[in-house]
Formats: C-alpha cells, sequence, structure tokens
C-alpha cells in the first residue's frame, strides 16, 4: 500500500513570563476640583445597620425620584450646594445626585487624626476616593 | 522548534492501490464495495465510525501553568460556563475576564476561575453548579464564597454556634435566603433538600449563598456601584453595605482607617486592619485567597 507522507513543520512559539501578570488595580487619576469629601450623619452602630438607608434623589426634593442609597463617605460639591434642604452630591457612577443636607456631616475619622479623602477621577473613568 | 509528522491516507490513491492486488472475481467485489458509498470504504479498509460515548478524551496536564486555572471536566456534568466564558466560547466580545484588575470594577458575564475549580473538584460541585444557573448570579463568586468560608469543605457548627456547610451559614441566615430563593424560583424545591438539613448540603446551601451574594451585589448597586465584584462584596460582608460602597471607589493607596472613619482603632484591630493598611493590601489579602475570581461581577444576569 501506498502511502503519501507530509511533513508538517509547526513552529511553537512559546510564551514564559517569569510570574503571573498582575494588572495594575483603582487608583486616582486627578483630583475632582469642586468636590469635598463628607459622610453620614450616623453612629458608628447606624453606619454599619444594613436595614438602615439614607436614600440619595434625582433632584433637591423626595418628588424628584429616589435613585439609590447613600454610601458612608459622599462626594458632596464644595462650598456645599444646598437647594430645599438637599445637599448635592457625585454617586459613584458618576451622576449628580442629592441627599438630605441634614444628613451629612464633615470628613472626620475616629482612628487617624491624619486621614485624608480626596474626591478624585479614579482609574475606571469613574469619581472616586484618592 | 518541535517537528510534527502527519500522514494521510488519501481515499482514492489507496484504492486504487489496494484493487491491483486482488485477483479474479475478488476484483468485482472489491469494485461494488467500493463504489456503494463511504460507509463500505471503510468497512472495506478498516476505517469503523464509532459513537462517542460520554465526553471525548480530555488532555490531563500534569504540570500545572502559571494563571491558568485548572478545570476537571466530568463526563454527564452541565455546562460548567453556562453564562458566559471568552474562553470557552471563543467569544472576545468582552463576556468573561478572569479578573486580575485589582479593584477595577468587573465587566462582561462569568468566567472560568481557579475557585471555580475547587468547588467543582468536590463531589457536590457540579450539582451545586446545576442549581444556580437560574440564579442570574456568577457560578465563580459562590465558588470564591466556599472557598473563603471554608475552602469548600463541608464543616459542622462548632459547639454553641449555627455556622455550618460549605458556606458556613448561620441557621438564620441560611433560612431567609432559602425563603427568598424559593419565593423566586418555587421550581427549584424539587432539586434542593428541605429544612434546615439542606445547610449541610452543600449543593442546596450554595443555592442560599449565591442568594445572600445577590443581595449584597443589588445593595452595592443601589448605592451606585455599576457592576459590584466578589472583592467589593467581600467589603460589604466585612464592613458593612455602607462601607462597602465606599471601599468599592476607593484608590488603591487609600488608608483603610481614612474610609473606615467611625471605626475605632481596636474595630479595626479586629478586623485585621492596622494603621497603616491600604486598601490595596486588603484587596490583596483577598485575592490571595480567592485567586483571579476575586475581581469578577457577582451578577451574570
Amino acid at each position: 500500500m501506498r502511502r503519501f507522507t507530509i511533513n508538517v513543520c509547526v513552529a511553537v512559539v512559546v510564551i514564559t513570563t517569569a510570574q503571573p501578570m498582575k494588572a495594575e488595580g483603582l487608583h486616582a487619576v486627578r483630583p475632582l476640583p469642586g468636590y469635598a469629601c463628607m459622610m453620614l450623619n450616623l453612629t458608628d452602630a447606624q453606619m454599619r445597620d444594613n436595614s438602615l438607608v439614607v436614600p440619595v434623589y434625582a433632584g433637591p426634593s423626595t418628588a424628584s425620584g429616589r435613585v439609590g442609597n447613600a454610601s458612608a463617605i459622599v462626594i458632596a460639591k464644595s462650598p456645599l450646594h444646598v437647594v430645599n434642604g438637599f445637599a448635592e452630591i457625585l454617586f459613584p457612577n458618576g451622576a449628580t445626585v442629592w441627599v438630605e443636607a441634614k444628613m451629612l456631616r464633615p470628613y472626620h475619622s475616629e482612628s487617624n487624626p491624619n486621614a485624608h479623602c480626596t474626591p478624585s477621577l479614579m482609574s475606571n473613568g469613574k469619581p472616586g476616593l484618592g | 522548534m518541535n517537528e510534527c509528522r502527519v500522514e494521510l491516507l488519501p481515499t482514492a490513491g489507496m484504492i486504487r492501490c489496494t484493487l491491483i492486488r486482488v485477483y479474479g472475481s475478488r476484483i468485482m467485489a472489491v469494485a461494488a464495495a467500493a463504489i456503494t458509498g463511504g460507509l463500505a470504504f471503510e468497512s472495506v479498509f478498516g476505517q469503523v465510525p464509532q459513537t462517542l460515548s460520554g465526553a471525548p478524551v480530555q488532555v490531563q496536564p500534569y504540570v500545572p501553568e502559571p494563571g491558568v486555572p485548572l478545570i476537571t471536566i466530568t463526563p454527564g456534568t452541565p455546562d460548567p460556563f453556562p453564562i458566559g466564558d471568552a474562553t470557552a466560547s471563543g467569544d472576545s466580545a468582552g463576556t468573561g475576564g478572569d479578573g486580575n484588575g485589582g479593584g477595577e470594577t468587573g465587566s462582561g458575564t462569568a468566567g472560568s476561575s481557579t475557585a471555580l475549580s475547587t468547588m467543582l473538584a468536590q463531589p457536590w460541585g457540579a450539582v451545586a453548579l446545576a442549581n444556580l444557573q437560574v440564579l442570574e448570579v456568577n457560578a465563580s463568586a459562590i465558588a470564591a464564597t466556599c472557598v473563603l468560608a471554608s475552602g469548600c469543605q463541608n464543616i459542622a457548627a462548632p459547639s454553641g454556634s449555627t455556622v455550618s456547610g460549605a458556606f458556613q451559614m448561620t441557621n438564620a441566615t441560611y433560612t431567609s435566603d432559602i425563603k427568598a430563593v424559593l419565593a423566586e424560583n418555587p421550581s427549584l424545591s424539587s432539586q434542593l433538600t428541605p429544612g434546615l438539613a439542606g445547610k449541610m448540603d452543600p449543593a442546596t446551601e450554595a443555592v442560599a449563598a449565591a442568594q445572600d451574594l445577590k443581595t449584597a451585589a443589588t445593595s452595592l448597586q443601589s448605592s451606585g456601584i455599576s457592576n459590584p465584584t466578589v472583592l467589593d462584596t467581600r467589603g460589604y460582608y466585612n464592613f458593612g453595605s455602607r462601607y462597602g460602597a465606599t471601599l468599592a471607589q476607593a484608590s488603591d493607596d487609600q488608608n483603610m482607617s481614612s474610609l473606615l472613619p467611625t471605626y475605632s482603632s481596636s474595630q479595626l484591630a479586629a478586623n485585621g486592619i492596622t494603621p497603616t493598611t491600604t486598601v490595596g493590601q486588603w484587596r490583596q489579602s483577598i485575592i490571595a485567597k480567592i485567586g483571579n475570581a476575586a475581581n469578577q461581577p457577582v451578577l451574570s444576569g
């Protein structure tokens, strides 16, 4: 029986790395001028109570529609922009939303007097805390 | 460079060569067989079609490759990546993502992970995966939970505690989560172990754990975190929903004590946070435990 033989040369490219690739983590790209960190005016126990929420709204009134809940530290317009008892803040998704101004207080860390918080544009293109 | 020799047996050429070796009436017999079609060719020349029984033979790597998750495929198990896997499906349009972003918000739906491989290596892993398919929660996220909680081992509750199972849930949390799952997916009831006994059936407890993760991810979404990752939900579980959202948008070089402003030094220490611990270090401590599942999105829907 006659057999046809084909020789196939396969170039094998081996890519090696000295260590597993690690992408860069979330980081601040630049500060966001006109904004400052503030925190919710809650006690420590209230802050960690998942059943207690501080709603944020699309506009400076409850009638504007609730769009979510505030996190512990918020990025507030600075100087504070209050309309109808609601303060303007920047949501983590980049939207401008409003929260009751009485629910905010200046940023301060109990455990770290040197703590800092800078509203920043983050490497994922969203506002964040640098 | 490696050389690979491939031998081809072209059918027509083989037939011609073979016919000249047969004589008399046998020539006609062979020729008749040859013109009846491919199957006759195969019979005459010893190439018999086979029906595949079970999964194809799998490559069994004996040297693990850095960065490549170990996947064990057991014949008869459901698709381990039912909700999209860029690698498995060949889809390069942004689904999947093995999550090495270190705090970046995950994208896509789901993907393989070393955590998922760990869960699938358990006797109950494939059943758990099948149970999870209707819940729109990334299987890798569930797997990461069991890896973190127990190394995916079904552990009984210690004396004085109700925390048990591969996902280490309390009786109260488990009962609440299962109730929520069955309210939305009544058809699942036939697949789950009823009552609290289900907590010691990892394939059932996985469903409750998935509901818990879904709740955490949904809460983070309502706080403006668009596509919560497994890492983001760890912040939610460790420090509460409000701080979970805060940590999710923080820079790697931020100090943890700056982002948990109502925590006292002793409270931070109880959570393994020193005065100098950064967000990046905290994230890396989780990534070290669950690997590339850390930055995968929790929700797959």
